[in-house]
């Protein structure tokens, strides 16, 4: 391991030191709540997410065995607890999907000209199933046959389900080079 | 080149840090320290008082093999209730008063443990309602009579035989019912951690087959190392399910805990070992196969796709299938052969005729004898020589 620092901090969290604790929490709670903003509906929701996320972390943490990398750890727990919350209700997958955007009639905007915090909201705004597809497939980089089985819906639907959204996206995000309006 | 729409996405989302407001850690600090006491949302609360309470008591589990299970202590009872329920449940009284009185010497009134009695959590959704009333009225007939459902319970439930409760009257058993039938939404609603009804246990049991079984084990057919999973929870009983352990990783004295085998996705050997796999999931895995099995069972469209699978493994290279008949092959025509044998006669013949010859060499060694080949390993399953029958059938019309 070439991380000494981080290695301390575990072992003070696994001994139950609440001052390592909040300053584990501090260290990686920004980030995880990123996560946790693209897989809920409101911020709401995503504090209620990492709220849960961070239990089980502290719960499990014990079970990490320092193979991989901590934060990719972090983010695994994270996404599933997500997806649990979202499984809870349902996945939905309507087939009318641009009705589900605030502003259908606004100007497609630019990939480029976005900040993160744009791009969370926008995907935000997917319905549920959507949503989940396409962070775990664009974002996180899982394949299909992994979604599926995490999702409980078949490949071929991953994908179907995922190309879709896709173009939902694609329609509020026009990239310049294709700009592609339907006017 | 540009850059795909992905990578884009990705880019500009993989490193995205919102610093989240103070209530999240105070809520963490509480639920870390105490579970059942949150602030807030109140069905959020409980469903997280209810995910790290039975956290905890997971992790325990996996220390002690055989424990008990911890759901007793978080089922509400009317008199008993925990602070996040604030609205009683108004379950069916008269079925409870039933309930009180006749079963629950034997059955947990939680509904959710085997005590002397199975727990009897949604078991209206589980049996036909008519058996149900047969059943509570008169087991040892049932059994007696060859039930089949009735002779797997008693199989594993013996030597103890429930009561017989001749006297109960229609109205007493449709309020008992109710009472149970309600119970157990409500701690499939307000528990989803704990236990699921039927469906959504299979679903979940899906998941779990998907990311823990599959890679060694497929529903039709014989994989390398694992025998095919079809009918699996019809020919064994649960209890042999729920205990079976891998004996060569068993012999090593292994223990793994089940973060290592989640993780592995399904690389590790039978998972059951150690006790690992927390039951209520092993439970979610073969209900998840019965439902597959039904699904081929009645469903003639799986079955006939299910048969073509299984033909094309097992006879596909010798026998040509029966849509392709200009290749050559060794073996004769097979689409008509069912026409003139019967399928007893047929499943003997494909065991244990040495006239199947030919082609031995070319067989795994555990199915030639002096050269000769032995089908009797090939052929083990009736379940896929009745598929591949079902399948030739559907050729011809």
């Amino acid at each position: 391991m070439k991380h000494p620092e981080q290695d301390q901090l575990l072992r003070k969290c696994l001994a139950g030191k609440p001052s390592a604790q909040r300053r584990f929490y501090e260290r990686y709670a920004p980030r995880l709540y990123g996560v946790c903003l693209r897989y809920a509906r409101t911020e709401t929701e995503a504090q209620d997410y990492l709220q849960e996320a961070f239990i089980r972390i502290f719960r499990d943490l014990n079970q990490f065995r320092g193979e991989g990398s901590l934060e990719g750890w972090l983010r695994r727990i994270t996404v599933r607890t997500a997806l649990g919350a979202l499984r809870k209700e349902r996945l939905e997958f309507p087939a009318e999907m641009e009705a589900f955007f605030n502003h259908p009639a606004s100007e497609p905007t630019a990939l480029e000209a976005l900040q993160a915090r744009d791009i969370a909201a926008i995907i935000r705004q997917l319905p549920s199933g959507y949503r989940a597809v396409f962070n775990l497939y664009a974002i996180e980089g899982y394949r299909h046959a992994e979604i599926a089985g995490m999702l409980g819906i078949s490949e071929g639907a991953s994908r179907s389900q995922y190309a879709r959204a896709r173009k939902a996206l694609q329609n509020l995000l026009t990239e310049p080079e294709n700009s592609r309006r339907h006017e | 080149m540009s850059k795909s729409f992905e990578e884009k996405m990705r880019d500009k989302l993989k490193i995205y840090e919102v610093q989240p407001p103070d209530s999240v850690w105070k809520g963490v600090q509480k639920g870390a320290a105490k579970p059942g006491i949150f602030p807030g949302n109140r069905f959020l609360s409980i469903v997280l008082a209810v995910t790290a309470l039975a956290g905890a008591l997971f992790l325990w589990s996996l220390l002690n093999e055989d424990s008990a299970s911890p759901n007793e202590a978080l089922i509400v009872d009317e008199t008993n209730k925990t602070p996040v329920d604030t609205v009683p449940p108004v379950f069916n009284r008269r079925g409870k008063a039933v309930f009180d009185n006749y079963c629950r010497t034997c059955h947990d009134p939680g509904l959710i443990n085997d005590l002397t009695g199975p727990a009897l959590f949604g078991v209206t959704r589980r049996r036909p309602m008519d058996w149900l009333y047969r059943f509570t009225r008169n087991p040892a007939q049932m059994i007696r009579e060859g039930d089949s459902i009735a002779v797997r319970v008693w199989d594993e439930w013996k030597p103890s035989l429930m009561n017989a409760f001749p006297n109960l009257t229609d109205q007493e058993l449709e309020d008992l019912y109710n009472y149970i039938e309600q119970r157990s939404e409500y701690i499939s609603q307000h528990y989803p951690d704990l236990h699921q009804l039927p469906e959504q246990a299979e679903l979940q049991g899906q998941m779990l087959y998907q990311r823990l079984c599959s890679s060694c084990h497929s529903v039709l057919t014989q994989e390398s190392n694992a025998p095919p999973l079809f009918g699996i929870t019809r020919r064994r009983t649960s209890s042999y399910l729920l205990n079976y352990r891998h004996p060569a990783r068993y012999s090593r004295g292994d223990t793994l805990n089940l973060d290592e085998i989640l993780q592995s996705d399904g690389q590790l050997f039978f998972p059951p070992e150690a006790g690992a796999i927390p039951e209520r999931m092993l439970r979610s895995i073969y209900e998840f196969l019965e439902g597959e099995t039904d699904r081929y069972r009645l469903d003639l469209k799986s079955r006939v796709e299910a048969g073509m699978q299984v033909y094309e493994q097992l006879c596909g290279s010798c026998h040509i299938p029966g849509y392709l008949s200009d290749q050559e092959r060794p073996g004769p025509d097979l689409r008509s052969v069912h026409r003139r044998h019967s399928r007893q006669w047929l499943m003997d013949f494909t065991r244990n005729s040495r006239q199947m010859p030919a082609v031995a060499d070319s067989l795994p060694p555990r199915e030639r004898v002096q050269g000769r080949p032995v089908y009797e390993h090939r052929f083990e399953y009736d379940f896929q020589l009745e598929m591949i029958y079902d399948y030739l059938e559907w050729l011809e019309e």
